[in-house]
């Protein structure tokens, strides 16, 4: 016989409610109107952007992660999260240069690809720096906005990183 | 200059599942019920489950999920992402459970308990075994939570002692207990324990 311990992982962890409980929940968070204030200032172009940004984080995913260092109330930023740290932002600058020189390594789909990942991920940023504007303290869209810069980064890092044999060959 | 081209590798499906996630939570932080809708399809039968579990009364448990998810959408713009959305789901849901148990103990509404009671003194006797899903739902209240949030979803003896407003002790102590009653109820032998 199995231990109480195997029997207990081996128990399901789904178990999907007899009936749909859906329409109730919908029902009630409708008639609450307006508890969920502070989501309906935000204008809804960025509910779209929010996505977007997140999706185009799908390279950062496969990139080594890098911790972006961000500071709060940075001149000219509105009193939200912004990379501050002057070594962090001389190796971005510098990465940000390799990645331009190395897209040319690049097959033009994939190039292609690439430069819509990273206009993407800088709309994204644009559009959560605006909601910012109104609403600064969103612990929410500050961590997502740090999230461009990471995502940004890693970009540049994977593009470095996976053309760096090809920079080799052509080397010698 | 175009050397051999690089390839870059996407992920996989359960990272591409769990950035749809990250898009839901951000679509239905920002007002999305369709969105927020999603995510309920996505965890309502986890969540159900540890419901279930804690409660041991299906109709408990489904009033506990809509509660849950009512909870959630109020809190979403607070949800930060340094947990899972699970992990922070789940807070919610015991929430939901032991603010129901408190509300009932006030009203000395403790049926549930004392059949716990009832079946812990039977726990020795020479009944047939049980499967696990009932014997656990027949474990007294205070057992039957603690094990529920360690022995299944590995809550920590420090997250379920906060969630539960138990001690640490209380909860090992509890933890033990639903143990012995378990074993004994499902006749597992001392190694099987």
């Amino acid at each position: 016989m199995n231990s109480l311990d195997e029997r207990l992982a081996q128990l399901p962890r789904e178990l999907p409610p007899d009936r749909d409980l859906w329409p109730a929940i919908e029902a009630a968070i409708t008639a609450e109107g307006a508890t969920h204030v502070r989501p309906r200032r935000i204008p809804m172009a960025l509910a779209a952007g929010l996505a977007i940004a997140l999706t185009a984080g799908i390279i950062g995913w496969q990139a080594g992660r890098l911790h972006t260092p961000v500071a709060a109330s940075a001149p000219g930023t509105e009193g939200f999260a912004v990379p501050a740290d002057p070594q962090y932002v001389k190796t971005r600058a510098n990465l940000e240069r390799t990645y331009r020189d190395r897209l040319a390594l690049l097959e033009p789909v994939t190039r292609d690809r690439i430069e819509r990942d990273l206009a993407t991920i800088r709309a994204a940023n644009a559009d959560i720096r605006r909601a910012l504007a109104a609403d600064p303290q969103s612990a929410l869209l500050n961590r997502l906005l740090a999230s461009t810069w990471q995502q940004e980064f890693d970009l540049y890092a994977t593009v470095v990183r996976t053309t760096e044999p090809a920079m080799q060959r052509n080397r010698t | 200059m175009q050397a051999s081209a690089a390839t870059i590798d996407f992920p996989d499906a359960a990272a591409r599942a769990a950035l749809d996630e990250r898009r839901a939570i951000a679509a239905a932080a920002a007002g999305s019920r369709p969105a927020f809708e999603r995510l309920y399809r996505l965890h309502a039968g986890r969540v159900h489950a540890l419901c279930m579990r804690l409660t041991g009364h299906r109709e408990t448990a489904e009033d506990c999920v809509q509660e849950t998810f009512i909870s959630a959408w109020r809190a979403l713009p607070r949800f930060e992402a340094r947990s899972a959305f699970a992990t922070w789901l789940h807070r919610i849901a015991v929430n939901a459970v032991m603010a129901r148990h408190r509300a009932r103990a006030q009203a000395h509404e403790t049926a549930a308990s004392e059949a716990g009671t009832a079946f812990e003194s039977q726990a020795a006797e020479d009944t047939p075994p049980l499967d696990l899903e009932a014997a656990i739902g027949a474990l007294p209240a205070g057992a039957r939570q603690v094990l529920v949030l360690v022995g299944i979803y590995g809550f920590s003896h420090e997250e379920a002692a906060d969630a539960l407003n138990i001690a640490v002790g209380t909860s090992k102590a509890q933890l033990h207990r639903a143990r012995q009653i378990l074993a004994a109820r499902l006749d597992l032998s001392q190694e099987d324990k």
